[in-house]
């Protein structure tokens, strides 16, 4: 009788310890006694299993990556509150990367993928863009983008009848 | 300007110098997402979320004081943000949830022990879960976590003792575990490993 009370006793002790070591890091090493009666109580053990399942999935929970999508209209709304201002007639004569990212609507990444192409100019190691100069590079674009239809039209007379 | 602390970025902004601020944004943008993601539920909302804790770091930005650690000062903000998004009516994660029994959702609950999939199930358990925490538990739980805030910088953010946040801890962490509990069968562990 005494001995069902007692190993009742230490289950509950066990479990306790097991509850306080949730999805810690770190969990507090257990005394000898409770050490001893784990090792041969399967119901303590079992308990043990779930708790490390749960300690396991609770240390796998990870910050989730803000999509590239959502990041471009945050950073369109940030730029437009550090310059005091809102809309395209935030962006001064002179951009950064990341401000010419946002100007053209893309990924910033992109842009430092196409800095061969951009009229850029650097000055005390940073990468800047007039702004002027970029519209004229658009436009040149624009004149090249017309061109390339129009020729891909004419090899593809049908299209042009259906037109 | 990467090298540089948290602390040493929000003075040299505080100071004029605007791309402190986007070492800070690149370095926190995920953190603040995630964390707001996971307290509303929802992405769109989350995003204007995010939008508006980092418009208040750049408003805010005079009154920040460089004794206080800015993981603290910015999930304050966060939190802040995530209350009056609710206050202002609309629905909570818990509502917007399909649940079944315990907590648990139904879909979850019916997979066989032989499913493959055992990991992703339990990960989407307990993200369900967590969700369906009370909203103290859910930021405490969420903060220290994820998102790996000491338990006093949980207690800057949120006005609370280091003591109770360690209460509130342990509270979260009883709750997600009675609730995956039947999830947490040995023999679904088992044979997900074999």
């Amino acid at each position: 009788m005494t001995e069902k009370k007692t190993g009742h006793s230490l289950c509950d002790k066990v479990r306790d310890r097991l509850a306080a070591n949730l999805g810690r890091g770190q969990p507090e090493a257990m005394p000898e006694e409770l050490s001893e009666h784990l090792a041969g109580c399967e119901g303590c053990q079992e308990e043990l299993r779930r708790a490390a399942k749960f300690t396991a999935a609770v240390k796998a929970l990870r910050a989730t990556p803000l999509p590239a999508s959502r990041e471009l209209r945050i950073r369109s709304a940030l730029s437009a509150e550090l310059r005091g201002a809102r809309g395209s007639e935030a962006f001064g004569p002179v951009l950064t990367a990341q401000e010419l990212a946002l100007y053209l609507q893309v990924a910033p990444e992109q842009v430092y993928g196409h800095l061969e192409e951009l009229p850029a100019f650097e000055f005390a190691g940073e990468v800047r863009f007039l702004r002027a100069s970029i519209d004229q590079w658009i436009r040149e674009r624009e004149k090249q983008f017309r061109r390339q239809t129009i020729e891909s039209s004419l090899k593809r007379p049908h299209v042009l009848r259906l037109a | 300007m990467e090298d540089l602390s948290d602390r040493e970025l929000m003075v040299m902004f505080k100071h004029g110098r605007r791309e402190a601020f986007e070492v800070l944004f690149v370095r926190y943008r995920h953190q603040v997402w995630s964390y707001l993601r996971r307290l509303v539920g929802d992405e769109a909302s989350a995003e204007d979320l995010v939008q508006e804790v980092f418009l208040a770091v750049i408003r805010s930005r005079e009154t920040y004081e460089a004794e206080a650690p800015f993981p603290a000062w910015l999930f304050r903000i966060a939190t802040n943000a995530a209350r009056s998004h609710f206050r202002r009516g609309r629905r909570s994660p818990v509502q917007s949830l399909a649940e079944g029994e315990n907590g648990v959702p139904a879909d979850t609950r019916s997979k066989p022990p032989h499913d493959l999939a055992y990991a992703h199930e339990l990960n989407s358990a307990l993200e369900h879960a967590v969700r369906e925490l009370p909203e103290t538990l859910r930021e405490v739980f969420l903060m220290r976590q994820v998102h790996k805030l000491t338990d006093e910088e949980i207690a800057q953010a949120m006005d609370l003792a280091p003591a109770s946040i360690r209460v509130y801890l342990h509270r979260a962490r009883q709750m997600l575990y009675r609730k995956l509990r039947p999830l947490l069968d040995e023999r679904q562990g088992s044979d997900a490993d074999d």
